[in-house]
Protein backbone atom coordinates (compact mmCIF):
# COMPACT_ATOMS: atom_id res chain seq x y z
CA UNK A 1 0.00 0.00 0.00
CA UNK A 2 1.71 3.19 -1.19
CA UNK A 3 1.46 6.68 0.21
CA UNK A 4 -0.62 7.99 -2.66
CA UNK A 5 -3.29 5.36 -2.12
CA UNK A 6 -3.23 5.87 1.64
CA UNK A 7 -3.65 9.62 1.11
CA UNK A 8 -6.88 8.92 -0.79
CA UNK A 9 -8.18 6.68 1.99
CA UNK A 10 -7.22 8.89 4.95
CA UNK A 11 -10.43 11.06 4.96
CA UNK A 12 -12.56 7.92 5.27
CA UNK A 13 -10.13 6.23 7.67
CA UNK A 14 -10.20 9.14 10.12
CA UNK A 15 -14.00 9.19 10.13
CA UNK A 16 -14.17 5.40 10.58
CA UNK A 17 -15.93 5.05 7.27
CA UNK A 18 -13.49 2.52 5.85
CA UNK A 19 -14.17 -1.19 5.93
CA UNK A 20 -12.18 -3.28 8.40
CA UNK A 21 -9.72 -4.82 5.97
CA UNK A 22 -8.55 -1.63 4.34
CA UNK A 23 -8.65 0.19 7.65
CA UNK A 24 -6.17 -2.30 9.08
CA UNK A 25 -3.87 -1.84 6.09
CA UNK A 26 -3.93 1.94 6.45
CA UNK A 27 -3.23 1.68 10.16
CA UNK A 28 -0.25 -0.54 9.46
CA UNK A 29 1.08 1.90 6.87
CA UNK A 30 0.76 4.83 9.24
CA UNK A 31 2.94 3.01 11.73
CA UNK A 32 5.82 3.05 9.29
CA UNK A 33 5.30 6.27 7.33
CA UNK A 34 5.80 9.56 9.25
CA UNK A 35 4.56 11.65 6.33
CA UNK A 36 1.24 9.80 6.12
CA UNK A 37 0.99 9.81 9.91
CA UNK A 38 1.36 13.60 9.87
CA UNK A 39 -1.37 13.85 7.22
CA UNK A 40 -3.61 11.63 9.36
CA UNK A 41 -3.02 13.98 12.28
CA UNK A 42 -4.11 16.93 10.14
CA UNK A 43 -7.31 15.14 9.24
CA UNK A 44 -7.92 14.48 12.92
CA UNK A 45 -7.55 18.21 13.51
CA UNK A 46 -10.11 18.94 10.80
CA UNK A 47 -12.49 16.48 12.41
CA UNK A 48 -12.09 18.28 15.73
CA UNK A 49 -12.48 21.64 14.04
CA UNK A 50 -15.76 20.48 12.58
CA UNK A 51 -17.22 20.14 16.05
CA UNK A 52 -16.83 23.93 16.37
CA UNK A 53 -19.34 24.44 13.57
CA UNK A 54 -22.07 25.48 15.93
CA UNK A 55 -24.76 28.07 15.26
CA UNK A 56 -25.23 31.01 17.61
CA UNK A 57 -27.44 30.54 20.62
CA UNK A 58 -31.07 31.06 19.69
CA UNK A 59 -33.28 32.44 22.41
CA UNK A 60 -36.47 30.81 23.65
CA UNK A 61 -38.40 33.70 22.16
CA UNK A 62 -37.26 32.67 18.70
CA UNK A 63 -38.44 29.12 19.22
CA UNK A 64 -41.75 30.32 20.71
CA UNK A 65 -42.24 32.54 17.70
CA UNK A 66 -41.62 29.65 15.34
CA UNK A 67 -44.10 27.42 17.14
CA UNK A 68 -46.70 30.17 17.18
CA UNK A 69 -46.32 30.77 13.47
CA UNK A 70 -46.63 27.10 12.69
CA UNK A 71 -49.70 26.58 14.85
CA UNK A 72 -51.38 29.69 13.45
CA UNK A 73 -50.75 28.53 9.92
CA UNK A 74 -52.14 25.09 10.69
CA UNK A 75 -55.25 26.63 12.22
CA UNK A 76 -55.68 28.98 9.26
CA UNK A 77 -55.43 26.23 6.68
CA UNK A 78 -57.76 23.96 8.63
CA UNK A 79 -60.42 26.69 8.67
CA UNK A 80 -60.11 27.46 4.98
CA UNK A 81 -63.10 26.33 2.89
CA UNK A 82 -62.80 23.04 1.09
CA UNK A 83 -63.03 24.65 -2.32
CA UNK A 84 -60.18 27.02 -1.45
CA UNK A 85 -57.86 24.18 -0.54
CA UNK A 86 -58.93 22.28 -3.63
CA UNK A 87 -58.17 25.29 -5.83
CA UNK A 88 -54.80 25.80 -4.19
CA UNK A 89 -53.99 22.14 -4.81
CA UNK A 90 -55.06 22.38 -8.43
CA UNK A 91 -53.54 25.71 -9.31
CA UNK A 92 -50.80 25.95 -6.73
CA UNK A 93 -48.14 24.54 -9.04
CA UNK A 94 -49.17 27.02 -11.72
CA UNK A 95 -48.32 29.93 -9.49
CA UNK A 96 -44.70 28.91 -9.42
CA UNK A 97 -42.49 31.33 -11.31
CA UNK A 98 -41.21 28.64 -13.65
CA UNK A 99 -44.74 27.62 -14.64
CA UNK A 100 -45.71 31.23 -15.20
CA UNK A 101 -42.68 31.82 -17.40
CA UNK A 102 -43.38 28.74 -19.49
CA UNK A 103 -47.03 29.67 -19.91
CA UNK A 104 -46.12 33.21 -20.96
CA UNK A 105 -43.60 31.90 -23.49
CA UNK A 106 -46.17 29.54 -25.00
CA UNK A 107 -48.77 32.32 -25.27
CA UNK A 108 -46.26 34.66 -26.89
CA UNK A 109 -45.23 32.03 -29.43
CA UNK A 110 -48.88 31.33 -30.27
CA UNK A 111 -49.57 35.04 -30.71
CA UNK A 112 -46.60 35.48 -33.03
CA UNK A 113 -47.62 32.48 -35.13
CA UNK A 114 -51.21 33.68 -35.39
CA UNK A 115 -50.07 37.17 -36.40
CA UNK A 116 -47.81 35.70 -39.06
CA UNK A 117 -50.60 33.68 -40.62
CA UNK A 118 -53.03 36.60 -40.57
CA UNK A 119 -50.53 38.87 -42.29
CA UNK A 120 -49.71 36.21 -44.86
CA UNK A 121 -53.35 35.75 -45.81
CA UNK A 122 -53.97 39.47 -46.19
CA UNK A 123 -51.06 40.01 -48.56
CA UNK A 124 -51.14 38.93 -52.26
CA UNK A 125 -49.45 35.67 -52.93
CA UNK A 126 -46.01 35.54 -54.34
CA UNK A 127 -47.32 33.95 -57.50
CA UNK A 128 -49.58 36.90 -58.15
CA UNK A 129 -46.80 39.39 -57.55
CA UNK A 130 -44.43 37.44 -59.76
CA UNK A 131 -47.10 37.25 -62.44
CA UNK A 132 -47.45 40.99 -62.46
CA UNK A 133 -43.72 41.52 -62.70
CA UNK A 134 -43.41 39.04 -65.55
CA UNK A 135 -46.25 40.73 -67.37
CA UNK A 136 -44.53 44.08 -67.03
CA UNK A 137 -41.25 42.70 -68.24
CA UNK A 138 -42.69 40.79 -71.21
CA UNK A 139 -44.80 43.68 -72.37
CA UNK A 140 -41.87 45.99 -72.11
CA UNK A 141 -39.83 43.59 -74.23
CA UNK A 142 -42.59 42.95 -76.75
CA UNK A 143 -43.51 46.57 -77.30
CA UNK A 144 -41.61 46.70 -80.63
CA UNK A 145 -43.47 43.66 -81.98
CA UNK A 146 -46.73 45.60 -81.83
CA UNK A 147 -49.65 44.96 -79.63
CA UNK A 148 -53.17 45.94 -80.43
CA UNK A 149 -56.40 45.29 -78.78
CA UNK A 150 -57.85 43.87 -82.01
CA UNK A 151 -57.91 40.12 -81.79
CA UNK A 152 -57.97 39.65 -85.60
CA UNK A 153 -55.38 40.97 -88.03
CA UNK A 154 -57.85 41.83 -90.85
CA UNK A 155 -59.21 45.32 -90.91
CA UNK A 156 -62.81 45.58 -90.00
CA UNK A 157 -64.99 48.08 -88.25
CA UNK A 158 -64.71 46.15 -85.08
CA UNK A 159 -60.97 46.11 -85.41
CA UNK A 160 -60.82 49.81 -86.00
CA UNK A 161 -62.93 50.51 -82.95
CA UNK A 162 -60.80 48.33 -80.73
CA UNK A 163 -57.69 50.08 -82.03
CA UNK A 164 -59.17 53.32 -80.89
CA UNK A 165 -59.79 51.82 -77.57
CA UNK A 166 -56.22 50.65 -77.38
CA UNK A 167 -54.94 54.17 -77.92
CA UNK A 168 -56.44 55.34 -74.73
CA UNK A 169 -55.10 54.35 -71.36
CA UNK A 170 -57.63 52.54 -69.35
CA UNK A 171 -58.24 50.02 -66.74
CA UNK A 172 -58.72 46.54 -68.05
CA UNK A 173 -60.08 43.84 -65.98
CA UNK A 174 -62.26 46.07 -63.88
CA UNK A 175 -65.80 47.22 -64.31
CA UNK A 176 -64.78 50.28 -66.30
CA UNK A 177 -64.48 48.85 -69.80
CA UNK A 178 -64.87 50.47 -73.23
CA UNK A 179 -68.23 49.69 -74.76
CA UNK A 180 -66.75 47.98 -77.78
CA UNK A 181 -67.68 44.50 -78.65
CA UNK A 182 -64.20 43.57 -79.71
CA UNK A 183 -62.74 45.08 -76.56
CA UNK A 184 -65.19 43.19 -74.42
CA UNK A 185 -64.37 40.00 -76.23
CA UNK A 186 -60.68 40.67 -75.80
CA UNK A 187 -61.16 41.34 -72.13
CA UNK A 188 -63.17 38.18 -71.74
CA UNK A 189 -60.48 36.27 -73.47
CA UNK A 190 -57.86 37.84 -71.27
CA UNK A 191 -59.86 37.00 -68.18
CA UNK A 192 -60.18 33.43 -69.25
CA UNK A 193 -56.53 33.21 -70.02
CA UNK A 194 -55.61 34.91 -66.76
CA UNK A 195 -57.45 32.29 -64.85
CA UNK A 196 -55.25 29.67 -66.44
CA UNK A 197 -51.60 30.61 -66.52
CA UNK A 198 -50.15 34.10 -66.49
CA UNK A 199 -47.48 33.28 -69.06
CA UNK A 200 -49.95 31.96 -71.58
CA UNK A 201 -52.18 34.95 -71.09
CA UNK A 202 -49.40 37.33 -71.83
CA UNK A 203 -48.24 35.44 -74.88
CA UNK A 204 -51.71 35.00 -76.25
CA UNK A 205 -52.57 38.60 -75.78
CA UNK A 206 -49.41 39.54 -77.53
CA UNK A 207 -50.27 37.28 -80.47
CA UNK A 208 -53.87 38.42 -80.53
CA UNK A 209 -53.05 42.04 -80.78
CA UNK A 210 -50.07 41.83 -83.01
CA UNK A 211 -50.37 43.07 -86.51
CA UNK A 212 -47.50 42.95 -88.92
CA UNK A 213 -48.17 46.19 -90.60
CA UNK A 214 -49.19 48.55 -87.78
CA UNK A 215 -46.59 50.17 -85.55
CA UNK A 216 -46.42 48.50 -82.13
CA UNK A 217 -47.98 50.59 -79.37
CA UNK A 218 -46.33 50.94 -76.04
CA UNK A 219 -48.04 48.63 -73.56
CA UNK A 220 -47.36 48.71 -69.90
CA UNK A 221 -49.07 46.44 -67.44
CA UNK A 222 -48.99 47.13 -63.74
CA UNK A 223 -50.32 44.69 -61.13
CA UNK A 224 -51.74 46.44 -58.11
CA UNK A 225 -51.75 45.06 -54.57
CA UNK A 226 -55.26 43.86 -55.24
CA UNK A 227 -54.91 40.71 -57.35
CA UNK A 228 -58.16 41.53 -59.13
CA UNK A 229 -56.97 44.88 -60.44
CA UNK A 230 -54.31 45.34 -63.09
CA UNK A 231 -53.47 48.61 -64.84
CA UNK A 232 -52.64 48.36 -68.52
CA UNK A 233 -51.30 51.41 -70.25
CA UNK A 234 -51.59 51.39 -74.00
CA UNK A 235 -50.00 54.24 -75.83
CA UNK A 236 -49.95 54.37 -79.58
CA UNK A 237 -46.62 55.48 -80.86
CA UNK A 238 -48.19 57.24 -83.83
CA UNK A 239 -51.61 58.81 -83.41
CA UNK A 240 -51.83 59.46 -87.18
CA UNK A 241 -51.12 55.80 -87.93
CA UNK A 242 -53.84 54.66 -85.62
CA UNK A 243 -56.38 56.98 -87.16
CA UNK A 244 -55.53 55.76 -90.65
CA UNK A 245 -55.89 52.17 -89.46
CA UNK A 246 -59.23 52.83 -87.94
CA UNK A 247 -60.51 54.43 -91.09
CA UNK A 248 -59.29 51.89 -93.16
CA UNK B 1 -53.75 25.42 23.20
CA UNK B 2 -50.65 25.38 25.43
CA UNK B 3 -47.68 27.38 24.37
CA UNK B 4 -45.18 26.40 27.05
CA UNK B 5 -43.48 23.03 27.25
CA UNK B 6 -44.11 20.76 30.18
CA UNK B 7 -40.55 20.09 31.19
CA UNK B 8 -39.65 16.53 31.94
CA UNK B 9 -42.95 15.10 30.78
CA UNK B 10 -41.50 13.56 27.63
CA UNK B 11 -37.94 12.42 27.33
CA UNK B 12 -36.81 11.78 23.80
CA UNK B 13 -33.76 9.93 22.61
CA UNK B 14 -31.98 13.03 21.41
CA UNK B 15 -28.42 12.03 22.27
CA UNK B 16 -26.23 10.77 19.46
CA UNK B 17 -25.76 7.35 21.02
CA UNK B 18 -29.43 6.94 21.90
CA UNK B 19 -30.96 7.55 18.50
CA UNK B 20 -33.11 4.46 17.99
CA UNK B 21 -36.08 3.47 15.87
CA UNK B 22 -39.47 4.29 17.24
CA UNK B 23 -40.48 0.71 17.84
CA UNK B 24 -37.73 0.13 20.40
CA UNK B 25 -39.22 -0.83 23.74
CA UNK B 26 -38.14 2.19 25.71
CA UNK B 27 -40.16 4.78 27.49
CA UNK B 28 -38.84 7.54 25.27
CA UNK B 29 -39.79 5.95 22.01
CA UNK B 30 -43.14 4.87 23.39
CA UNK B 31 -43.76 8.46 24.38
CA UNK B 32 -42.84 9.66 20.90
CA UNK B 33 -45.11 7.08 19.31
CA UNK B 34 -47.95 8.16 21.56
CA UNK B 35 -47.39 11.80 20.69
CA UNK B 36 -47.46 11.04 16.99
CA UNK B 37 -50.68 9.09 17.35
CA UNK B 38 -52.23 11.89 19.37
CA UNK B 39 -51.13 14.49 16.84
CA UNK B 40 -52.63 12.45 14.02
CA UNK B 41 -55.88 12.33 15.96
CA UNK B 42 -55.89 16.16 16.02
CA UNK B 43 -54.26 16.85 19.38
CA UNK B 44 -52.37 20.08 18.71
CA UNK B 45 -50.78 20.00 22.16
CA UNK B 46 -49.13 16.71 21.26
CA UNK B 47 -47.85 18.16 18.00
CA UNK B 48 -46.48 21.13 19.88
CA UNK B 49 -44.61 18.75 22.16
CA UNK B 50 -43.08 17.12 19.10
CA UNK B 51 -41.95 20.55 17.94
CA UNK B 52 -40.49 21.48 21.31
CA UNK B 53 -38.29 18.45 21.46
CA UNK B 54 -37.04 18.60 17.90
CA UNK B 55 -36.90 22.29 17.09
CA UNK B 56 -33.33 22.80 18.28
CA UNK B 57 -32.02 20.01 16.08
CA UNK B 58 -33.95 21.34 13.11
CA UNK B 59 -32.85 24.91 13.73
CA UNK B 60 -29.19 23.86 14.02
CA UNK B 61 -29.41 21.91 10.79
CA UNK B 62 -31.11 24.69 8.86
CA UNK B 63 -28.60 27.27 10.11
CA UNK B 64 -25.70 25.02 9.10
CA UNK B 65 -27.20 24.48 5.67
CA UNK B 66 -28.39 28.00 4.94
CA UNK B 67 -25.90 30.07 6.91
CA UNK B 68 -28.03 32.77 8.50
CA UNK B 69 -30.65 33.06 11.21
CA UNK B 70 -33.47 34.55 9.14
CA UNK B 71 -33.42 31.78 6.56
CA UNK B 72 -32.98 29.18 9.29
CA UNK B 73 -36.13 30.45 11.03
CA UNK B 74 -38.17 30.39 7.82
CA UNK B 75 -36.90 26.94 6.96
CA UNK B 76 -37.68 25.61 10.43
CA UNK B 77 -41.26 26.84 10.18
CA UNK B 78 -41.64 25.20 6.81
CA UNK B 79 -40.16 21.96 8.14
CA UNK B 80 -42.75 21.67 10.89
CA UNK B 81 -45.59 22.58 8.57
CA UNK B 82 -44.53 19.72 6.34
CA UNK B 83 -44.14 17.43 9.35
CA UNK B 84 -47.74 18.16 10.28
CA UNK B 85 -48.91 17.71 6.72
CA UNK B 86 -47.12 14.42 6.11
CA UNK B 87 -47.22 12.95 9.62
CA UNK B 88 -49.69 10.37 8.40
CA UNK B 89 -47.08 9.06 5.96
CA UNK B 90 -44.46 8.52 8.68
CA UNK B 91 -43.73 4.82 9.07
CA UNK B 92 -43.66 3.63 12.63
CA UNK B 93 -40.67 1.39 12.08
CA UNK B 94 -38.33 4.13 10.86
CA UNK B 95 -36.26 6.61 12.79
CA UNK B 96 -38.30 9.73 13.44
CA UNK B 97 -35.30 12.06 13.40
CA UNK B 98 -33.98 10.55 10.18
CA UNK B 99 -37.37 11.28 8.63
CA UNK B 100 -37.27 14.75 10.15
CA UNK B 101 -33.83 15.48 8.70
CA UNK B 102 -35.00 14.27 5.31
CA UNK B 103 -37.73 16.88 5.36
CA UNK B 104 -35.25 19.46 6.65
CA UNK B 105 -32.81 18.85 3.80
CA UNK B 106 -35.59 19.05 1.23
CA UNK B 107 -36.72 22.39 2.64
CA UNK B 108 -33.16 23.71 2.70
CA UNK B 109 -32.65 22.59 -0.89
CA UNK B 110 -35.79 24.42 -1.98
CA UNK B 111 -34.70 27.59 -0.23
CA UNK B 112 -31.18 27.36 -1.62
CA UNK B 113 -32.58 27.25 -5.14
CA UNK B 114 -34.33 30.52 -4.49
CA UNK B 115 -31.11 32.03 -3.24
CA UNK B 116 -28.11 31.44 -5.47
CA UNK B 117 -25.50 32.38 -2.90
CA UNK B 118 -24.79 30.70 0.37
CA UNK B 119 -24.35 33.66 2.64
CA UNK B 120 -22.95 32.85 6.01
CA UNK B 121 -23.17 35.34 8.83
CA UNK B 122 -21.06 34.18 11.69
CA UNK B 123 -20.86 35.69 15.15
CA UNK B 124 -17.42 36.99 15.87
CA UNK B 125 -16.39 38.05 19.33
CA UNK B 126 -14.54 41.08 18.09
CA UNK B 127 -17.38 42.15 15.82
CA UNK B 128 -19.23 45.23 16.83
CA UNK B 129 -22.76 45.06 18.16
CA UNK B 130 -22.66 41.47 19.35
CA UNK B 131 -23.63 42.00 22.97
CA UNK B 132 -24.18 38.36 23.71
CA UNK B 133 -20.78 37.43 22.36
CA UNK B 134 -19.03 40.21 24.23
CA UNK B 135 -20.77 39.27 27.48
CA UNK B 136 -19.74 35.68 27.03
CA UNK B 137 -16.21 36.79 26.30
CA UNK B 138 -16.05 38.96 29.37
CA UNK B 139 -17.33 36.21 31.65
CA UNK B 140 -14.95 33.57 30.35
CA UNK B 141 -12.06 32.97 32.69
CA UNK B 142 -9.77 31.79 29.90
CA UNK B 143 -9.91 34.59 27.40
CA UNK B 144 -7.21 33.16 25.21
CA UNK B 145 -8.98 29.81 24.94
CA UNK B 146 -12.23 31.53 24.07
CA UNK B 147 -10.55 33.61 21.43
CA UNK B 148 -8.95 30.55 19.91
CA UNK B 149 -12.30 28.80 19.79
CA UNK B 150 -13.88 31.80 18.13
CA UNK B 151 -11.18 31.84 15.49
CA UNK B 152 -11.61 28.13 14.89
CA UNK B 153 -15.33 28.62 14.53
CA UNK B 154 -14.80 31.37 12.03
CA UNK B 155 -12.44 29.17 10.06
CA UNK B 156 -14.78 26.17 9.89
CA UNK B 157 -17.75 28.36 9.00
CA UNK B 158 -15.83 29.79 6.07
CA UNK B 159 -14.64 26.35 5.02
CA UNK B 160 -18.15 24.87 5.14
CA UNK B 161 -19.44 27.73 3.01
CA UNK B 162 -17.19 26.59 0.17
CA UNK B 163 -18.67 23.08 0.04
CA UNK B 164 -21.39 22.05 -2.42
CA UNK B 165 -24.78 21.54 -0.82
CA UNK B 166 -24.78 17.74 -0.99
CA UNK B 167 -21.28 17.40 0.45
CA UNK B 168 -22.17 19.81 3.24
CA UNK B 169 -25.32 17.84 4.06
CA UNK B 170 -23.46 14.52 4.00
CA UNK B 171 -20.71 15.64 6.34
CA UNK B 172 -23.15 17.35 8.71
CA UNK B 173 -25.30 14.26 9.02
CA UNK B 174 -22.31 11.96 9.42
CA UNK B 175 -19.86 13.91 11.58
CA UNK B 176 -22.13 16.24 13.56
CA UNK B 177 -25.41 14.37 13.82
CA UNK B 178 -23.80 10.96 14.07
CA UNK B 179 -25.80 9.05 11.49
CA UNK B 180 -24.23 5.99 9.94
CA UNK B 181 -23.34 6.12 6.28
CA UNK B 182 -26.28 3.92 5.32
CA UNK B 183 -28.65 6.16 7.27
CA UNK B 184 -27.20 9.24 5.63
CA UNK B 185 -27.75 7.58 2.25
CA UNK B 186 -31.41 6.90 3.13
CA UNK B 187 -31.94 10.47 4.34
CA UNK B 188 -30.39 11.91 1.22
CA UNK B 189 -32.09 9.39 -1.09
CA UNK B 190 -28.70 8.30 -2.31
CA UNK B 191 -26.35 5.32 -2.11
CA UNK B 192 -23.72 4.51 0.49
CA UNK B 193 -20.98 4.68 -2.13
CA UNK B 194 -22.02 8.13 -3.21
CA UNK B 195 -22.28 9.33 0.39
CA UNK B 196 -18.79 8.02 1.21
CA UNK B 197 -17.43 9.79 -1.82
CA UNK B 198 -19.13 13.02 -0.80
CA UNK B 199 -17.89 12.78 2.78
CA UNK B 200 -14.34 12.05 1.66
CA UNK B 201 -14.39 14.96 -0.77
CA UNK B 202 -15.81 17.30 1.88
CA UNK B 203 -13.13 16.42 4.42
CA UNK B 204 -10.38 16.91 1.85
CA UNK B 205 -11.73 20.30 0.85
CA UNK B 206 -12.02 21.46 4.44
CA UNK B 207 -8.47 20.39 5.15
CA UNK B 208 -7.17 22.08 2.02
CA UNK B 209 -9.09 25.28 2.81
CA UNK B 210 -7.76 25.39 6.35
CA UNK B 211 -4.19 24.90 5.16
CA UNK B 212 -4.44 27.75 2.67
CA UNK B 213 -6.21 30.00 5.15
CA UNK B 214 -3.63 29.45 7.84
CA UNK B 215 -0.78 29.74 5.39
CA UNK B 216 -1.97 33.19 4.41
CA UNK B 217 -1.89 34.25 8.03
CA UNK B 218 1.39 32.62 8.82
CA UNK B 219 -0.06 29.95 11.10
CA UNK B 220 0.46 26.24 10.75
CA UNK B 221 -1.68 24.66 13.43
CA UNK B 222 -5.42 24.28 13.31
Amino acid sequence: MNCEYVDQLLPLYIGRDLEAERSALVAAHLQSCPQCARAAGEYEGVNGLLQEFEPPLFSDAIYRGIRRQVLNEIERTSQAPAWSSMLSRLFGPLVQPRAIAITAAVLLATLIAASYFVIQRSQPSREQVAEGRRAVELNANSSNAGVQSNPQPSSSPSDRSSEKASSRPGVVGSKRLPRRETSVVAVAQRRELRSRTPVARVETSANVFQTPSAPAPLRVEMQTSDPKIRIIWLSDRSQTGAKDASKG
Amino acid sequence: MSTEATSGAYDFAVAREERLPVNALTQQQTSLALLIESALAGDMAAFEQIMIHSEQKVMRMTWRMLGNEADARDATQEVFLRVYKYLGQFKRDQDFFAWLYQITLNVCRSMSKKRRNYSVQFTSIDAGGNEEGLEMFAQTPDVEETLIRAQKRELIVRAMATLPEKERAAILLRDLEGFETDEVARIMSSTSTTVRSQISSARKKIKLYCERYLKKRGATVI
